[in-house]
């Protein structure tokens, strides 16, 4: 009767324990990998960093809120944010009018070997960022570059597209949208190619016109992939680097430090570990707010329809 | 699919036969870098080993982080001939030069002693001297005073790039300085020497004050098609400082202010200078209404082709043989140069000063459990033969040793170079070295860069910049 009961026990252990084993693997990754580096850094930032032989992370003294209080009052952490934003804006909306344009295109029936072209629109994405950015620097050059070639064909003064202040963010915002486009292409290609046919026959039988029809069936149809597009590339341009970095490396002036150049600059140039990781919380809070800025909304439209 | 490889094989031999027909011929009777000609013997090198060198180094293990490109280039291609001349190992770790800093920090920090060795640039010896990171050489450099020539290295070089408070930290490497380089064909030009002494009442020589900088840059700018006066280095990274550098500290010494290092002295004294500040920043704006468009996106590729293939007329740009090499200057011929001009000071007399840019040294870090041997390394590195190997193979490690600047050798490779090179590194200012360094050219890259884009003027620059620096030194 005893061994009945331990075995029925050891049983039921074994049901409740299985769910925690097979989720123990993710756990201990997202522990390890996400949420470790993440309290690292919150404590980080409550630091003073300093160097000192001898001296271990835990034994640096704390510096309180000050890191953030620094961070708000820093005139060029807030330009950076403000450079940051405005790349956000002009690139997403860009990117998504554009995408959606070609992503139409390729859906038509009347597009053969619709994979050819597919193929050739992504091959800027299977580029390394820091190659894309040293590519553009190349080809934006005011004297051999081929950007410039074209526009002297034209007729016009060739444009000096990095040196100066009025060109640099556009620049930097070009290289974005060349990169990222294809990315927004294939998305709401996706999405496009799920719709089905059935509502929107059944809209233009209705007497719904060609756009009424786009606005009304396709684009709530494709209320999935539009998030994801516009969440996933809010939150990548937020955390623009690489092309900054090989293309201005954040001049002329201040004209092209995005947020995260600046973090780095301050973490890894200056060597302000403590400030570095108060910029990435910073950061990150506004990424944060950014994605659940566009669920909330996003889950509005879904409960009004 | 083969229609598609025959067309990308053709491809690639035109991108291949372009290359070949691009690349400037080496003329017949001319000595450049890596010719075996003007290479130190196997047997040269192997001399140059200091003797202790070869006792102590037996069975040991030595690892080395070199900062990537031409820095690792010497060390790496000899590494086999010196562990098998000294039965030392050697491993050598080779970082891209925008992450060194990062990498060296990470590992003084982690308190491993992984590494016996460190390339670093000078700027970095008070912020890991002061923190106990590496280790103070004098006693090295007197244990093993037999085996080293302490009075060949140049004295301004000592102090710039390798001593710190008075003493040793660090073995040199690469001893670049600035110096300003002019074009000799447009200065021998009989009507532009014409022209221009009926324009500007003097002679057109070798520029000898910042002002005839400018009246020749003037000058020179439209001359000929494409051409402009002057063009540096100004793209948003530290160097640009030291190049601003050489015309504010010049400012300081003809206005006759007192200074040791013009910006932040080794005892942590800020040497700013509002009235020199302001009209050395207005001055060098001024420069760059000679430059080609774009100047403040020029990096150092763009000034070696900007200089060597004849689009700036003078430039002010580290000592390199780069312009002296057909394979890699249009103008090789051309290329000459002279120490940095300075102002008149109010006896009318001119006493430049120019400023130790991108130097290198070797330091050992206060953790390694080889010291003796890692600083024999270093010392082998910094023999007068490893110096001759080092800049006559085209790696950009250059010498900072009196003798090596009379070898034949180098007088052969660097030719019209060697003369004002040789003077500069002995005038030289070093980069500032307090342990705040890094923090402080950051805060001075962005003002100035913020002034030379249009976004403020240079008292403002000015007056951010001394605010910044006083938090900063106050922290």
């Amino acid at each position: 009767m005893g061994r009945t009961e331990t075995a029925k026990r050891s049983g039921h252990l074994r049901k409740r324990a299985t769910p925690y084993a097979y989720m123990a693997p993710t756990m201990i990754w997202l522990l390890f990998f996400i949420i470790y580096p993440l309290l690292f850094a919150l404590v980080m930032a409550f630091k003073k960093f300093k160097l000192q032989k001898g001296l271990t992370f835990w034994k640096m003294p704390w510096a309180g809120v000050q890191n953030f209080v620094d961070a708000f009052t820093d005139p060029y952490f807030l330009l950076s944010i403000e450079k940051t934003v405005i790349i956000l804006l002009v690139t997403v909306s860009i990117e998504f009018v554009l995408g959606f344009f070609i992503a139409w295109l390729l859906n038509k029936k009347e597009i053969k070997a619709d994979y050819v072209w597919i193929a050739l629109i992504l091959s800027p994405m299977m580029l390394p960022l820091i190659a894309s950015g040293n590519l553009w620097r190349m080809l934006l050059d005011l004297r051999w570059g081929a950007v410039n070639a074209v526009v002297m064909f034209l007729g016009f003064q060739p444009i000096d597209f990095l040196g100066t202040i009025k060109w640099s963010l556009p620049a930097v915002m070009l290289v974005e949208i060349w990169q990222w486009t294809p990315f927004v292409i294939i998305t709401l290609l996706a999405g496009l190619r799920s719709v089905p046919d059935e509502p929107k026959e059944a809209a233009l039988v209705d007497g719904a016109s060609k756009w009424q029809t786009f606005i009304h069936v396709i684009v709530p149809h494709m209320r999935g992939q539009i998030l994801i597009v516009l969440l996933i590339r809010s939150m990548d341009v937020f955390k623009t680097f690489d092309i900054v970095y090989a293309l201005t490396f954040g001049g002329p002036g201040q004209s092209t430090t995005v947020a995260t150049f600046y973090l780095y600059r301050q973490a890894f140039t200056q060597f302000k570990m403590g400030y570095g990781a108060a910029l990435s919380w910073i950061i990150f809070i506004i990424i944060y707010l950014i994605t659940f800025l566009f669920l909330k909304v996003f889950r509005a439209q879904e409960s009004a329809v | 699919m083969k229609r598609i490889m025959i067309v990308l094989g053709v491809l690639a031999a035109l991108v291949l036969f372009a290359g070949i027909a691009v690349a400037q011929e080496v003329p017949k009777g001319v000595k450049v870098a890596g010719s075996p000609e003007v290479m130190p013997t196997q047997a040269e090198i192997i001399k140059a080993i200091p003797p202790s060198l070869k006792s102590l180094g037996k069975g040991k293990t030595i690892r080395i982080m070199f900062q990537g490109g031409g820095d690792s280039a010497p060390p790496l291609e000899l590494k086999e001939l010196i562990e098998k001349e000294t039965g030392l190992k050697l491993t050598i770790d080779v970082i891209p030069p925008e992450n060194l800093h990062e990498k060296q920090l990470t590992f003084l920090l982690s308190g491993s002693a992984e590494y016996d060795l460190l390339e670093l640039y000078p700027t970095w010896i008070g912020e890991y001297a002061e923190a106990d990171y590496i280790e103070n050489l004098d006693n090295l450099y007197k244990k093993y005073g037999k085996e080293i020539d302490v009075t060949d290295f140049i004295e301004g070089a000592q102090v710039g790039f390798d001593k710190y408070k008075g003493s040793w930290y660090a073995i040199p490497y690469d001893g670049d300085v600035n110096i300003f380089y002019y074009r000799k064909d447009l200065f021998a030009d009989a009507k532009n020497a014409a022209d221009f002494k009926a324009k500007y009442k003097y002679a057109l020589a070798a520029p000898k004050t910042w002002e005839e900088v400018r009246d020749m840059a003037e000058f020179f700018t439209g001359r000929q098609p494409g051409l402009y006066g002057f063009g540096t280095l100004a793209l948003k990274t530290w160097w640009a400082v030291d190049y601003w550098a050489n015309v504010y500290r010049n400012r300081l010494a003809a206005d006759g202010v007192k200074f040791v290092n013009g910006l932040v002295n080794d005892n942590g004294e800020i040497e700013l200078n509002k009235d020199a500040f302001v009209k050395a920043n207005d001055f060098y704006m001024g420069m760059m209404k000679f430059s080609p468009p774009g100047i403040l996106s020029w990096g150092y590729p763009e000034t070696k082709e900007g200089f060597g293939n004849g689009v700036v007329a003078m430039t002010m740009q580290w000592a390199t043989s780069v312009f002296r090499d057909p394979r890699q200057a249009k103008y090789w011929d051309q290329c000459v140069a002279t120490t940095m001009p300075g102002f008149k000071r109010k006896d009318g007399s001119v006493k430049p000063v120019t400023s130790f840019a991108v130097g290198k040294a070797l330091v050992v870090p206060t953790v390694s459990k080889n010291k003796d041997v890692a600083f024999l390394y270093a010392q082998f590195l910094a023999s007068k033969t490893m110096q001759i190997y080092a800049t006559n193979s085209g790696s950009g490690v250059d010498p900072n040793r009196s003798s090596v600047w009379k070898d034949q050798r180098v007088k052969d490779v660097w030719g019209p170079l060697v003369a004002p090179t040789d003077k500069s590194l002995q005038i030289g200012i070093g980069d500032i070295k307090v342990p705040q360094a890094s923090k402080l050219y950051e805060s001075l890259l962005n003002e100035l860069h913020q002034s030379w884009s249009g976004q403020q003027s240079s008292a403002q620059a000015y007056d951010r910049v001394l605010k910044e620096w006083d938090k900063i030194m106050k922290e």
